[in-house]
């Protein structure tokens, strides 16, 4: 039995939004959900897979997307408002401008330019928190880039698979 | 039809820029927003917190039982010598009663305000805060004292209807008055992301700061009460001296929320409205919080 065509419709636009979804939910797990760390080295997993999604499905995660998203995460974490706000967006912009560069689709190249966005991006907030008159150390932020850059396989594992449940869903 | 793409792209960067601006201008801005995440986060910070402080329990319970015997010798002589302390105390808590009868003193009291559990989040590495269980419902209103029982826990920062966010003492943005228990020594305890830097004032002698030794609340500045435990010293040596909160910033567990101990001086209060009263708090000159 064929499914009616409104679910369908239902279905394409939930296949849609999964990528703004699965941020959304990721920012309200690691604003909400205390950890028994002492360091706040949780993985930054928004940020994760604002720069996986950019890089798998750059249309589902527009700039202006982004922007919401951060504007919900810096809300979220009780941060000043401009921090994630302005990171996301450039994330999705630095992407889209590198893959249109990089021939090269490797797990490994993909994880050093994930890397490296990560590293840049917690810098930028470290001198964004500066720039809010909210300086922030910057030991627990490279603590923290580092555990995001080693939860960068995990995160790729989870969207490809809501990339593959997303493809079978918008069939 | 890259073009366009581009150009949207900068104009949504330019938004982000705007915003960041906006909220450089006015650090209060946006507080409403995130009060209300705040509302939203808090039934699931709330739900989630059960089973975090049971796995964290069962730990502490754990490595207590390892140290219980060594521990148990060490606490009997310290007993021993804290009763002969305590009857001293006793007697000069007494003297001191009688001197402030005759000076006819008036003390501020503390006023509790609501109480409510504390769950510590850590979504970044670049702020420390707890979501609390209170707020605007409860009269809980910004900048207000949060005490935990082992010691002071922060000030509240954005409040919700029925939740607040606080700032932990370890936030690098939080800013203590403090004076050393045994040498007498005022400073401030200033946040580092990880424990408590003691920045103290220039020192009046040649004692030293040594490990163990306590930081307590001075009350300077009038939103902190006097003589809250704030932390105790385990490094002497850094400069500036470290020092690690004694409310466990990971497990607060219940807290209270209190008024501001002293009431804002009065030219500030045009209206008595509390907006006004947290404006005169925030616009109060730093020079006022070290003594």
């Amino acid at each position: 039995m064929t499914p009616a065509p409104r679910v369908i419709r239902y279905r394409m636009a939930l296949a849609l939004a999964a990528p703004a979804l699965s941020i959304l939910l990721a920012i309200i797990v690691v604003s909400a959900v205390p950890l028994p760390l002492a360091w706040g080295v949780i993985p930054d997993f928004p940020l994760l897979l604002v720069i996986i999604w950019a890089t798998l499905q750059s249309r589902l995660l527009p700039t202006w997307l982004a922007l919401i998203l951060g504007v919900v995460a810096d809300a979220a974490a009780g941060m000043p408002l401009g921090v994630h706000t302005l990171v996301f967006p450039l994330i999705t912009v630095v992407t889209r401008f590198a893959e249109t560069r990089l021939i090269l689709r490797h797990l490994w190249v993909d994880w050093i330019a994930a890397g490296l966005i990560i590293i840049v991006s917690h810098l930028l907030i470290w001198q964004l928190m500066a720039f809010l008159l909210h300086p922030a150390p910057l030991l627990p932020l490279m603590a923290q880039a580092g555990t995001t850059i080693l939860a960068f396989p995990i995160a790729v594992i989870i969207a490809v698979r809501i990339q593959r449940e997303l493809v079978k869903w918008a069939d | 039809m890259a073009l366009l793409g581009a150009l949207f792209s900068g104009v949504v960067v330019a938004i982000a820029l705007f915003l960041l601006i906006l909220q450089r201008a006015n650090p209060d801005q946006f507080g409403q927003l995130r009060a209300s995440m705040t509302d939203a986060l808090a039934p699931l910070a709330t739900v989630t917190r059960t089973p975090v402080d049971l796995v964290r329990k069962v730990g502490n319970n754990i490595s207590s039982g390892w140290q219980a015997t060594r521990k148990n010798k060490t606490l009997k002589m310290q007993l021993e010598r804290a009763r002969t302390r305590a009857a001293q105390a006793e007697e000069l808590a007494q003297q001191v009663e009688r001197l402030e009868g005759l000076l006819a003193m008036r003390k501020p009291e503390r006023q509790l305000v609501a109480s409510g559990a504390a769950s510590t989040v850590a979504p970044s590495g670049a702020i420390r805060n707890a979501i609390i269980s209170v707020g605007a419902h409860h009269g809980v209103r910004s900048r207000m004292p949060v005490i935990a029982p082992a010691g002071l826990a922060g000030r509240v920062t954005d409040v919700g209807w029925f939740s607040s966010r606080i700032m932990l003492l370890t936030d690098s943005s939080s800013r203590v008055p403090v004076i050393v228990q045994r040498t007498g020594w005022t400073g401030l305890a200033v946040g580092n992301g990880t424990s408590i830097d003691f920045v103290f004032d220039a020192s009046p002698g040649t004692d030293r700061i040594r490990p163990g030794d306590r930081l307590v609340t001075t009350g300077d500045g009038g939103l902190f009460p006097p003589g809250i435990p704030v932390g105790v010293i385990t490094d002497a040596n850094s400069t500036p001296p470290r020092a690690q909160p004694l409310a466990n910033p990971n497990n607060l567990g219940v807290v209270m929320v209190e008024e501001a101990w002293l009431p804002a001086p009065k030219e500030y209060l045009a209206e008595e409205d509390l907006p006004a009263r947290d404006m005169a708090l925030a616009t109060a000159p730093p020079n006022e919080t070290t003594p």
